[in-house]
């Protein structure tokens, strides 16, 4: 295909503007409600969600591969499965004023890759492996999951907050009440504690196979183990104890932390490096 | 030639008192009945005193609009129509009252049914009332031409106000502040079980609006039971229990909203973190509206409590009445483009006698050559002819017709085409009905 290359590198550039473009309507729309900022911002996201899966196609064809060989392909797959599955939860639901606070997650991730994602080597991975590949997979469909826990359960901190500190302002107005919240977050984590079982199980059978370039100390798995680990004390202190509300949120809040920490923190950090 | 006169502008008057013009010590004097108002109705109308007229009383102001049937017809009569019919002379003086004419008195009323002159700004129970006070005059046959234009252009507006702005939105009183909150907490109340602790007006306030709400699990307590009973038939649930017994069975509820006045603290923090533990810690929303407080303060600090009193939805009332204040210039940019559409459409009306004389006119013309011809052709020929005619007749008059009603028109602009047609066609007629 012509000009492939060159498509795939302005695409690159392109996409963390347009997020920024998006983000903007949707804070915006946030703080002064109003009825065509809130079909545009919809349109919009749907608009620039198109322009990623054309960028996700591309890097498929210029790789020959999965858009999962390397970090940076990684946490564009991940920002994107982001994206689709917010835009499916307000198309659903038409709850739309937590969109902002999902693409502020979509927008970090994509610039992280979009700054390196030509730098890393395209191959770092073995996707032709079917264990690896389901690892991927389970951990891209795993981690979308962490991030949204993530946001909805700082959202339902931030909220908490306000309601006992008698802030009724504008996060009180616009945000969806607790318990919506909650419920929210909790199904991500359900959802994600699946995926993950699977990614670490994958992971930890693979590993073997890796002929050495990974082990059982590599930054990400710990990050995945640690995620995992958090998410199952969670799960298992709501079932056992009725733990509930901010304390959920705080446990759910640092499963977040932990993955993006590990993930982007330590690839940060190593590309720094070298 | 008879010189025809131009109809009159816009005679509509407005006088009233409310709370801009005076206290409520004058406004009560003043405040009429549904029975009141129609008497009143009856008399100032059968009188030949008023044309139109409709009374818009409520428990913050009672304005009369009327038109007048006579041009000698002033405010201050109007206003002593009101004293002397509530016997209110010693009380109540003219300069208690407001006077408002023709464009003044249509925006007057359509910001009294939209809510922005109301005391709680923006509160909808008024529309309620101005079309109580129209079916009333309505009913007594009070209301004509400009009455029953004035009234639907102002539940246009009250419509448009509701839905192109927030000036409705949020709650200004503590009690629906109450409500509000819960749902800010809660995603579903009508899964939600509902404790009530008194059965005052606050606590029946409450009781609504969280009906409205969809909510139907509710228990009332209160010291009297033939007033929980009440209260329960009130809102149409059947859970009581007795006073005493309540703080056992706390832990049941996940909202409790307590109004007993004068008696205190009645839930101790104690009392509370023994109902939490037993409802593994879910959220529980206590709603103290109580004065004095009725709930120990300190049990806002156990987990997943939310105690909030009633300077705490005060915050919530004040913040809301702040954002409907901020939609007044949205409302009055609305207000003003019904008010024009008002006034143009006030303008046609004055064209009306106008083009009844054009079109007898050409009428008469039409009768008067077809006589000409009746004898000199068959029936079937002379239908066809007088068919022929009311089409020409017809084409001819469409643009002069469809100029005349033109909505950009203005009092002056209307006045000098109405004057040129006139002359054109020779109008002798002198009928300035509207």
């Amino acid at each position: 295909m012509p000009y492939m290359f060159e498509s795939l590198v302005v695409i690159n550039f392109c996409l963390p503007w347009l997020y920024v473009l998006v983000f903007v309507l949707y804070i915006v729309e946030f703080f002064k409600s109003n009825t065509f900022l809130q079909r545009a911002k919809r349109y919009a996201l749907a608009a620039v969600s198109g322009i990623h899966f054309i960028h996700l196609v591309l890097l498929t064809l210029f790789y020959g591969s999965l858009p999962i060989a390397n970090v940076y392909q990684l946490l564009t797959t991940v920002a994107f499965t982001l994206v689709i599955v917010y835009l499916f939860i307000e198309l659903s639901t038409g709850e739309s004023s937590t969109g902002s606070f999902m693409l502020l997650a979509a927008l970090t991730f994509q610039s992280i890759s979009s700054l390196f994602l030509f730098s890393a080597s395209p191959t770092e991975l073995n996707v032709r492996s079917p264990l690896l590949s389901l690892h991927i997979i389970t951990a891209i469909l795993g981690y979308s999951s962490v991030a949204i826990a993530g946001v909805y359960s700082s959202l339902y901190m931030a909220l908490f907050r306000q309601i006992r500190a008698n802030r009724f302002g504008t996060l009180f107005d616009r945000l969806p009440n607790l318990e919506t919240l909650e419920k929210m977050s909790l199904h991500a984590v359900r959802i994600g504690f699946i995926f993950l079982s699977f990614a670490f199980i994958a992971g930890v059978m693979w590993i073997p196979h890796s002929q050495g370039r990974f082990h059982f100390t590599d930054a990400k798995l710990i990050g995945l183990i640690m995620v995992w680990l958090i998410y199952g004390i969670s799960l298992l202190l709501r079932e056992r104890l009725g733990w509930q509300g901010q304390r959920m949120a705080v446990l759910f809040t640092l499963g977040f932390f932990v993955f993006v920490s590990f993930y982007d923190g330590a690839e940060l950090v190593f590309t720094a490096l070298s | 030639m008879a010189t025809w006169q131009f109809p009159p502008s816009m005679n509509l008057i407005a006088v009233g008192v409310n709370h801009h013009t005076a206290p409520i010590e004058l406004r009560e004097r003043l405040a009429f009945t549904s029975e009141d108002i129609r008497k009143f109705l009856r008399t100032v109308c059968d009188g030949r005193l008023l044309s139109e007229a409709l009374l818009l009383s409520t428990c913050n102001r009672t304005e009369l609009y009327a038109v007048p049937a006579l041009e000698e017809i002033q405010p201050a009569h109007l206003k002593d129509l009101l004293i002397e019919h509530k016997d209110a002379r010693k009380v109540v003086q003219r300069e208690h009252f407001f006077s408002l004419w023709a464009c003044g008195a249509v925006k007057h009323f359509f910001e009294v049914a939209c809510g922005a002159d109301s005391m709680i700004l923006g509160e909808s129970q008024i529309l309620g009332q101005v079309k109580d006070a129209y079916r009333l005059a309505a009913e007594e046959k009070a209301t004509g031409t400009i009455l029953n234009k004035l009234c639907h252009a102002a539940f246009s507006v009250a419509k448009r106000v509701r839905t192109e702005t927030k000036l409705t939105d949020g709650a200004i009183s503590v009690s629906y502040a109450a409500v509000e909150l819960a749902r800010k907490i809660f995603s579903d109340l009508s899964s939600k079980h509902i404790l009530l602790i008194g059965a005052g007006e606050t606590a029946e306030l409450a009781a609504m609006h969280l009906r409205e709400k969809n909510a139907t699990r509710i228990t009332i307590t209160n010291r009297t039971p033939e007033h929980a009973e009440a209260l329960a038939r009130k809102i149409g649930t059947s859970n009581i229990i007795t006073f005493d017994y309540f703080r056992e069975r706390l832990h049941e509820f996940d909202i409790v909203i307590s109004a007993v006045s004068s008696v205190g603290e009645i839930v101790s923090a104690h009392t509370i973190e023994l109902a939490m533990q037993k409802r593994r810690r879910e959220p529980m929303l206590i709603l103290d509206l109580g004065v004095p407080r009725n709930i120990d303060p300190s049990a806002s600090s156990l987990y997943n409590v939310f105690l909030k009193d009633i300077d705490d939805l005060k915050l919530i009332t004040e913040k809301n009445l702040e954002a409907r204040r901020k939609e007044l210039p949205k409302v009055a940019r609305i207000i003003e483009e019904e008010l024009i559409a008002f006034e143009q459409w006030h303008n046609t009306l004055q064209v009306a006698p106008t083009i009844r004389d054009l079109q007898a006119k050409f009428e008469a013309v039409k009768q008067q050559e077809l006589e000409r011809v009746r004898s000199k052709v068959s029936p079937e020929q002379y239908a066809m002819m007088e068919q022929l005619a009311d089409r020409i007749i017809k084409k001819l008059l469409h643009f002069p017709i469809s100029t005349l009603k033109s909505p950009i028109d203005n009092a002056q602009t209307i006045q000098s085409k109405l004057n040129l047609i006139r002359h054109i066609f020779a109008l002798e007629s002198s009928n300035t009905d509207q």
